[in-house]
């Protein structure tokens, strides 16, 4: 892309262990300057994790000690150079260590903050101690993700990396808003109602019919079969999702059940969705000797929705994602080549800027504090000396 | 004051279903002037539940009504062409179009984006479909289950089982896949939007619900990309990796997670120091990882003499960090949703007041989301249409609509 769209755009990046870091790797592919705070007084839990070799792609790395009155003038400082401030500390920090929406205003008044907690920055309960996957339990994901008959399970991680995305949104958006009227703003983000806006069905069906959904599984509310089957091989399922009676009768000529055409408990789609535990034992019963892929490609090809439960290497191997060019080789820190992906979209077909590794930390100093905030060498040496720069 | 995001701006939503409606939804309630482009009979969410009394209605469709918040609402047979027209003539004074249709729809209608580009160089069009508008897949059809399971999310997700049989990979629960490749859509659409600053062009947005949902399991790509095999989905082959409980209560459940030495130690002294925690296989966070099989039941044991609220409070109040499992009921009365004004009340001609999921932010300007209704099938045709809109005089509008074209 010859210009990147946040180019110019540099970002105070405060965040910390998943949501805001995923949040300034999209902001940073995108062309935005991402320069990330950190401090070695408090390092990031996640920073030994291979997952910070995903997340804090493509940004610069400072270490600085916001606990000191000269790190905190200094970050105020590169706040002043900057478009946007991001951070996710537990509620209240950000505030007590001088950095809150109301100091910052004064350094810059078109500064754009975001500031993003499990429950939000107001409210009786904002304080909770939040972590992603428990957050999941409070905005009713967890209630209905999970199998019919079974014990509920809290479920792999969803919130943080969903709300990643929604801040890059936002953030976006209100660069948009001060870009037209050079205002401004601040956004107080509350990481559970992120996570339950995306289910309106469930509120709007209590509200319509004081109704509480149930988990379903992989069953469909409405329509049959609607399920994952067995294949060949350990553990491989497919999915299949039959929406209309021409794709159930597609399916049946494909999978050579023909016969289950004039069978009274399937012609129409109100008693296929009645049968469709004997529905299931039957299809299950054909694709068990198939391969899933194979199975899949039969079947779209017939108009029938259908696709294996892919593990992270079939994903790798996808031909789709493959001449797509989802993926990007970047080089990491050991010097090696790695894949992972850049992002969901092109952009006049590109899917973004460079991805660079994830720096080491404080790697960018000596470009912040000189080059950036013009501070002479040796008194940086002595800030470092000071743990100011630490 | 409602959101002014995006005051001044001008979108199309061609979007039929859930991504693409949703995508502009987004922009819809941050403060762009949307119009929503059905065709005459309907968008296709018409016909998606949750319904009143599950009686289905066109005009009360709960997924409906909850897309297309503060949107105007014309008809326009796309498949005519007058109603082509009509809509080039829209494009002329939009910022951003989004579509959802399949990769060939549009350009099969003479519709295409060089086409719509030539009517107005600065639009940004944005596609949201299930596996996006290139390779071998573009034009399969998807439902939520099958980019669940396409993406990597349905083998991720259930986290570990007791039974790969009875317990097969599972999808997003809901609609998700759809909402959060709506998200992509929106995101996407406005750095295009930005983007447009520097070049003063539009451009092609194309967006992949199956990559959007692929790129969310971060831990299990990056873990791949630094040569980790994948485990099996087995509880025995997986392991448990943290320290997360969800523990039967009186009313439920509450899911606690007491992971640091610190919160292990207070947790104890909220169950009363019993024994039992004495037992050096519960000292450190390892061997009671170890020994998980033997603690939960303890823990269960406890938590089943309260509400989850109880266990949550008492929990919260020893910092231990813990939630209750809430159904929407729970939410509803959630004092901490209501004094955020989370969920909100809409008056809906045909769906009378129903309350709402609104937005998940607070901003210190102290504007406030607003919630207009849905449109009802063709409601804004003579605003959007007519003499105070494109031009076109009532009589123009009659012989519209009797040829099907609105």
């Amino acid at each position: 892309m010859d210009k990147l769209p946040l180019d110019g755009v540099r970002i105070a990046d405060f965040s910390w262990q998943i949501a805001g870091p995923t949040c300034t790797r999209y902001l940073g592919i995108m062309g935005a300057e991402v320069i990330r705070i950190e401090s070695n007084r408090r390092p990031d839990p996640y920073r030994e994790r291979s997952i910070s070799h995903f997340i804090n792609q493509s940004k610069k790395s400072i270490t600085l000690n916001l606990g000191h009155p000269k790190g905190l003038e200094l970050a105020q400082r590169l706040i002043g150079l900057s478009d946007v401030v991001i951070e996710n500390f537990a509620p209240g920090v950000i505030e007590r260590l001088g950095l809150g929406y109301q100091e910052l205003r004064q350094v810059k008044p078109e500064i754009i903050m975001l500031s993003s907690a499990g429950l939000g920055h107001s409210g009786p309960d904002y304080k909770q101690v939040a972590y992603g996957t428990l957050i999941q339990c409070f905005t009713g994901w967890s209630a209905q993700q999970g199998y019919p008959g079974h014990e509920p399970d809290i479920g792999g991680i969803w919130t943080d990396p969903v709300v990643g995305m929604l801040e890059v949104f936002l953030i976006n958006a209100a660069l948009h808003r001060c870009w037209q009227s050079g205002q401004g703003q601040y956004i107080d983000l509350s990481m559970a109602e992120a996570t339950t806006m995306l289910l309106p069905e469930a509120a709007l069906d209590y509200s319509m019919n004081q109704r509480v959904q149930e988990p379903l599984g992989n069953h469909h509310p409405a329509y049959a079969p609607h399920g994952n089957y067995p294949c060949r091989g350990e553990d491989q399922w497919i999915g299949i999702a039959v929406t209309s009676d021409a794709q159930w009768q597609a399916l049946c000529h494909t999978l050579g059940l023909a016969v289950l055409l004039p069978d009274p408990r399937f012609t129409d789609a109100l008693s296929r969705w009645r049968n469709q535990d004997a529905l299931d034992s039957l299809l299950a019963g054909v694709t068990r000797q198939q391969d899933g892929l194979e199975l899949m490609e039969r079947l779209q090809k017939a108009g029938v929705p259908a696709g294996p439960a892919m593990s992270v290497d079939q994903l790798w191997r996808s031909p789709h994602l493959r001449q797509r060019g989802f993926f990007q080789t970047y080089q990491g820190q050991d010097g090696k080549s790695r894949e992972l992906p850049a992002t969901p979209w092109r952009l006049d077909g590109e899917g973004g800027g460079s991805m660079t590794a994830q720096p080491v930390r404080g790697e960018h100093n000596a470009y912040v504090f000189e080059e950036l905030l013009g501070i002479p060498q040796p008194e940086v040496e002595a800030l470092v000396e000071e743990q100011v720069i630490y | 004051m409602a959101f002014d995001f995006f005051d001044g701006l001008n979108v199309l939503d061609l979007g039929q279903g859930i991504s693409g409606p949703f995508c502009a939804k987004m922009f819809a309630d941050l403060g762009a002037r949307v119009v929503k482009v059905e065709p005459p009979q309907g968008d296709a969410a018409r016909q998606l539940g949750p319904f009143p009394g599950d009686a289905p209605d066109p005009e009360r469709s709960g997924l409906f009504l909850a897309l297309n918040t503060n949107k105007l609402g014309v008809t326009l047979n796309l498949e005519s062409a007058s109603g082509r027209e009509l809509l080039l003539q829209l494009v002329d004074g939009a910022d951003l179009l989004i579509e959802s249709y399949p990769p060939s729809y549009l350009p099969g209608l003479g519709l295409d984006c060089e086409t719509l580009h030539r009517r107005n160089p600065r639009l940004v069009v944005t596609s949201v479909t299930p596996f996006g508008q290139t390779g071998p897949w573009a034009n399969y059809q998807a439902t939520n289950l099958i980019i669940s399971n396409l993406s990597g999310h349905s083998r991720e997700h259930p986290g570990p089982v007791d039974d790969l049989e009875s317990q097969p990979p599972l999808q997003l629960a809901a609609q998700q896949t759809q909402f959060v490749a709506g998200l992509a859509g929106a995101t996407a659409s406005v750095l295009a939007l930005n983007r447009r600053r520097l070049t003063g062009e539009g451009s092609h947005v194309d967006v992949s619900g199956m990559e959007a949902l692929a790129l969310l399991p971060q831990t299990t790509l990056a873990d791949f990309a630094f040569g980790r095999r994948p485990k099996g989905r087995h509880k025995d082959v997986a392991g448990r990796q943290s320290l997360l409980a969800l523990l039967p209560c009186k009313d439920g459940y509450v899911g606690i997670s007491p992971r640091q030495q610190d919160q292990w130690e207070r947790c104890v002294e909220m169950l009363g120091s019993p024994e039992w925690a004495k037992d050096p296989k519960f000292a450190t966070r390892e061997s009671r990882l170890a020994n998980w099989d033997d603690l939960e039941p303890r823990l269960a044991a406890w938590t089943s003499g309260f509400t989850k609220e109880e266990v949550y409070r008492n929990a919260q109040g020893h910092h231990i960090p813990s939630f209750p499992l809430n159904t929407a009921a729970d939410l509803f009365t959630s004092a901490q949703f209501r004094a955020r004004e989370f969920f909100q009340e809409v008056e809906h001609p045909a769906a009378g007041p129903l309350r709402y999921p609104g937005w998940p932010i607070q901003l210190a300007s102290g504007k406030k989301l607003e919630l207009a209704p849905a449109p009802l099938l063709g409601q804004d045709n003579s605003g959007v249409l007519g003499p105070d809109g494109l031009g076109l005089t009532p009589e123009e509008l009659v012989s519209l609509r009797a040829q099907n074209v609105i």
